[in-house]
């Protein structure tokens, strides 16, 4: 299967510098996009950003193919967000049991209402980046980034079913987070 | 054997709502067995809560996967160029 991230990143290892900035022409929006999932403010969120493609650079000769090139570029940018927020980025949060996420999610309550606010997409934007860093990422690479179950779970360090879990679990917090942002719109 | 697990938690066509909860993710990637797809579409057919915060559940994954209006700050992207630029 072509895999035109990893053909990149094998050029850079070979010190190609127009195959790293074709690397980065093509990837700094999604790169980006996951950063400031886990980001706390702007400024440093730009400077993981070019802490990743740097470090992207140097350490290129350390991917071996294992799994897709879009994954490892996203494992470095992942890393070096972590390292920027020296947070526990990725841990799971607390264990609400589903059915309650279901409730909070809006189960069993007005239908058009749901359907409606999950329509506005500013309205999901906004929802999105109040949820934690850890629903948030997932959401990033599974949803917004497409990647499959086994890519982002390598770039998480979890099974494809924990993704899975973890996934559910961020859409539904969403979507508490999305009937909190209508109650918050519709009563200014 | 299962039991309801909240008010309104509903045994229709062998499946709780609660289950139908726990479904959905693989419902919306289609990674449901058929006979578990059957036994759900059986529940939905019945229950409208489930029904509707189904389609309202599926319908978020298609928008955040058609892309959201994220505020993309082209100088940032400038300034990465300006920093990569002596690289090699």
């Amino acid at each position: 299967m072509s895999d035109p991230e990893a053909s990149l990143i094998r050029r850079c290892a070979e010190g190609d510098q127009h195959a790293f900035q074709a690397l980065v022409h093509r990837t700094q929006r999604p790169v980006w996009s996951l950063i400031r999932s886990l980001a706390t403010d702007e400024g440093s969120a730009e400077d993981a950003l070019q802490e990743t493609f740097l470090s992207v650079w140097r350490s290129a000769a350390s991917f071996r193919g294992e799994g897709s090139g879009r994954a490892w570029l996203f494992t470095v940018a992942r890393r070096q967000a972590i390292r920027t927020w020296r947070r526990r980025v990725g841990e799971p949060t607390q264990a609400v049991p589903l059915h309650e996420l279901g409730a909070l999610a809006g189960w069993g309550q007005n239908p058009e209402q749901l359907m409606s606010m999950v329509d506005d997409k500013r309205l999901v934007s906004t929802a999105l980046s109040s949820l934690s860093p850890t629903d948030r990422e997932v959401i990033v690479l599974c949803d917004l980034e497409g990647m499959t179950g086994p890519e982002a779970g390598s770039v998480l360090g979890i099974s494809p079913n924990a993704v899975r879990v973890r996934l559910h679990r961020a859409r539904l917090r969403l979507m508490g987070q999305l009937r909190e942002e209508t109650d918050v719109t519709s009563e200014v | 054997m299962s039991q309801a697990k909240f008010e309104g938690d509903q045994l229709i066509g062998g499946v709780w709502c609660h289950q139908v909860l726990e479904m959905l993710e693989a419902y919306v990637e289609g990674t449901l067995s058929a006979a578990q797809l059957g036994r759900l579409q059986a529940h939905v057919s019945d229950c409208h809560a489930c029904a509707s915060f189904g389609q309202s559940y599926g319908h978020l994954v298609e928008v955040i996967r058609s892309g959201l209006e994220e505020e993309q700050d082209g100088s940032v992207f400038e300034r990465l160029s300006e920093r990569l630029a002596d690289v090699g």
